[in-house]
């Protein structure tokens, strides 16, 4: 709640301006249930003490705009159509004023659009209390310069906010590696730091970044196509202890250490690299069987989906190093190493994506066997398998909640079976499963199981 | 509404709209009214003393009195979110000159929750709408000069920007 500072103090006050969304106080309260985008923007267009109140800094803490935010938004595609009789009121400023004083501030900022317009707007208008900024859809022209975010608005940014500043989310940025550094260097207290697709970074670039941050969490690297090699080159005098999330999905990494990972990010929680090319994950210099056991005390997210290269040791690393480990993803590995996975003591996993050619019966077999009982969430799809069970008493899907079995060799029966052991199912699909003959079940599997017909 | 069961502080006080009409509300339930709290506080013998209610006239009075009794009996029977969340709803279910004058008296009379809930309600009308609709709403006068329009319109037209 926002303070108000003169409530009350006398009848007046309250009550002689009769319409309430003309008073500050009553303002700031009703626009702190406003999105800073688009919604107090449009309310700074209403009137002038509009305008006053939706600049105050505290509105525009955290700025979070990925998706188109309203309906309006997408469905009002011409430009500005507002042309209005306007009042008769002294200009505050004339316009040769006016030109001198935009003359002497740097135009081609103020003219800009898309991603550098809003930089430049919200870091004016929240100032140092800016904490969040996620700025996925003013990025999205990448034709178009306007829409990139460059060194000049890493600088507004670091300038204006800086320290307050603790979620940022931007993609598509042309941003050099000197513009993060600095960037980094004024924004120490970023617990979120995410870096989609901008081109620019280079792997070697990511230490020195990280060396400014202390406090951050969250790091995601995802489509930024120039990482390659290896990654986290291991340099111990930088052990990056606050980091609990990497994303590297979609770059060119091609070798991940495992040990190396373990050394330099401690505490890490969630690691993705779903969808790397050339990546592999490997444990040399040193065999993994030979290091100290649990490695990853605490990683609870592991999703390798789309890796074409599994060398031998990563299924040590899930079995023996990753003892709170509850999702994994593992589409598309190949099926010696799934088999030895859920042949070996697999932690208790509870999300499982394992879609792809290569898991068929046995193996389901093993999963239902190892896994059975604390899989909340599975997703099957595009492999071979009919998902027929073998069930002994006792057995069941105790904890299943959703289970994506679509394009797979499923049969009605195996289905039911399922459905019989998971009481707790409540997501299942089953699109273009060709083995499954009834229609209506294969559209709503879960609806005819609970009222079958007569 | 149930009757408030007996208490220690189970006083009667009146409350004295605008327009004279007074409203007989329990002393627990009244005390959520921050301006009745305030004006109590240098009185001692309040047993039956009229409060006048400043501008606030009856028919708006009677619904903050009314929101108040409900929170008062929502605290006492510990009542789901859900049912305040729909009874809440219903209530603001008003004419938009009713939510302004709410407005105006949860202010005066200082009670902070129906405050939020009906400034909460305008928020929801707002969101959405292009500036130009959000006057025609409120009838509320665009009294920027052509430069000021011009300026803010550059610097907020980006929001609006599809992809």
């Amino acid at each position: 709640m926002l303070p108000s500072s003169s409530r009350n103090n006398s009848l007046e006050s309250a009550l002689t301006t009769t319409h309430p969304l003309l008073q500050p106080d009553i303002l700031q309260i009703v626009f702190s249930y406003l999105t800073p985008v688009p919604d107090l923007c449009q309310a700074y267009q209403v009137c002038t003490t509009w305008a006053k109140v939706a600049s105050t800094p505290l509105l525009w803490r955290h700025v979070i705009v990925v998706d188109p935010p309203t309906p309006f938004a997408t469905a009002h595609k011409s430009p500005w159509p507002i042309i209005e009789p306007i009042l008769t009121r002294p200009p505050r400023e004339t316009r040769a004023a006016k030109r001198a004083r935009l003359s002497r501030s740097p135009l081609p900022q103020h003219n800009a659009r898309g991603a550098k317009r809003a930089v430049h707007v919200i870091s004016k208008r929240a100032g140092q209390l800016l904490q969040t900024l996620h700025l996925h859809r003013f990025c999205q022209r990448v034709s178009d310069p306007d829409y990139l975010v460059s060194d000049e608005q890493l600088d507004d940014l670091a300038n204006r906010c800086g320290p307050s500043l603790q979620q940022f989310s931007v993609i598509n940025s042309r941003a050099e590696v000197a513009g993060w550094v600095s960037f980094a260097e004024c924004c120490y207290n970023l617990k979120v730091l995410h870096i989609i697709a901008c081109p620019t970074l280079r792997t070697g670039h990511i230490g020195p970044i990280l060396d400014f941050l202390p406090c951050l969490e969250d790091l995601s690297l995802r489509k930024c196509s120039q990482l390659r090699g290896i990654a986290f080159k291991i340099q111990l005098n930088s052990v990056r202890s606050s980091l609990k999330r990497i994303d590297i999905s979609m770059t060119n990494i091609s070798h991940i250490f495992i040990r190396e990972l373990a050394l330099e990010f401690p505490r890490l929680e969630h690691f993705v690299a779903n969808n790397c090319p050339s990546l592999t994950i490997s444990c040399r210099p040193f065999r993994l069987q030979h290091e100290r056991a649990n490695m990853f005390p605490n990683l609870v997210n592991l999703q390798l989906n789309y890796i074409e290269y599994f060398s031998e040791c990563w299924i040590s690393l899930v079995s023996n190093h990753c003892p709170r480990l509850a999702a994994l993803g593992a589409s598309v590995m190949d099926y010696g190493s799934l088999h030895s996975l859920f042949d070996e003591q697999a932690p208790p996993i509870e999300q499982l994506s394992l879609s792809g050619r290569e898991v068929d019966d046995h193996l389901w077999q093993m999963i239902f066997e190892k896994v059975g009982s604390t899989l909340v969430h599975c997703d099957l799809s595009r492999t071979k398998t009919t998902c027929a069970l073998t069930v002994h008493e006792g057995q069941q899907f105790s904890a299943l909640e959703s289970l994506n079995l679509s394009d797979t060799r499923a049969t009605d029966e195996s289905v039911r079976k399922i459905i019989s052991i998971a009481p707790h199912l409540k997501h299942l699909k089953l699109t273009r499963c060709r083995g499954v003959k009834d229609r209506d079940f294969r559209r709503n599997p879960l609806r005819t199981t609970t009222s079958p017909k007569p | 509404m149930a009757d408030v069961p007996n208490q220690i502080n189970n006083i009667t006080l009146k409350l004295k709209s605008k327009d004279g009409e007074i409203f007989e509300v329990e002393k627990p339930v009244a005390m959520q009214i921050n301006f009745v709290k305030g004006m109590l506080e240098d009185v001692d013998e309040i047993d039956g003393m009229e409060i006048p209610m400043g501008e606030v006239e009856a028919a708006i009075l009677a619904k903050v009195v009314e929101y108040c009794k409900f929170h008062y009996q929502q605290e006492l029977n510990q009542t789901n979110a859900d049912e305040v969340d729909r009874w809440e709803r219903a209530f603001v279910q008003v004419d938009k000159s009713t939510l302004f004058q709410l407005i105006l008296a949860a202010n005066f009379l200082d009670v902070q929750s129906l405050l939020d809930l009906t400034c909460k309600t305008v928020a929801d009308m707002i969101k959405g709408k292009t500036p130009e609709q959000i006057r025609a709403e409120f009838d509320i006068d665009n009294d920027f000069t052509p430069e000021q329009l011009e300026e803010v319109r550059r610097d907020n037209a980006w929001c609006a920007e599809d992809r």
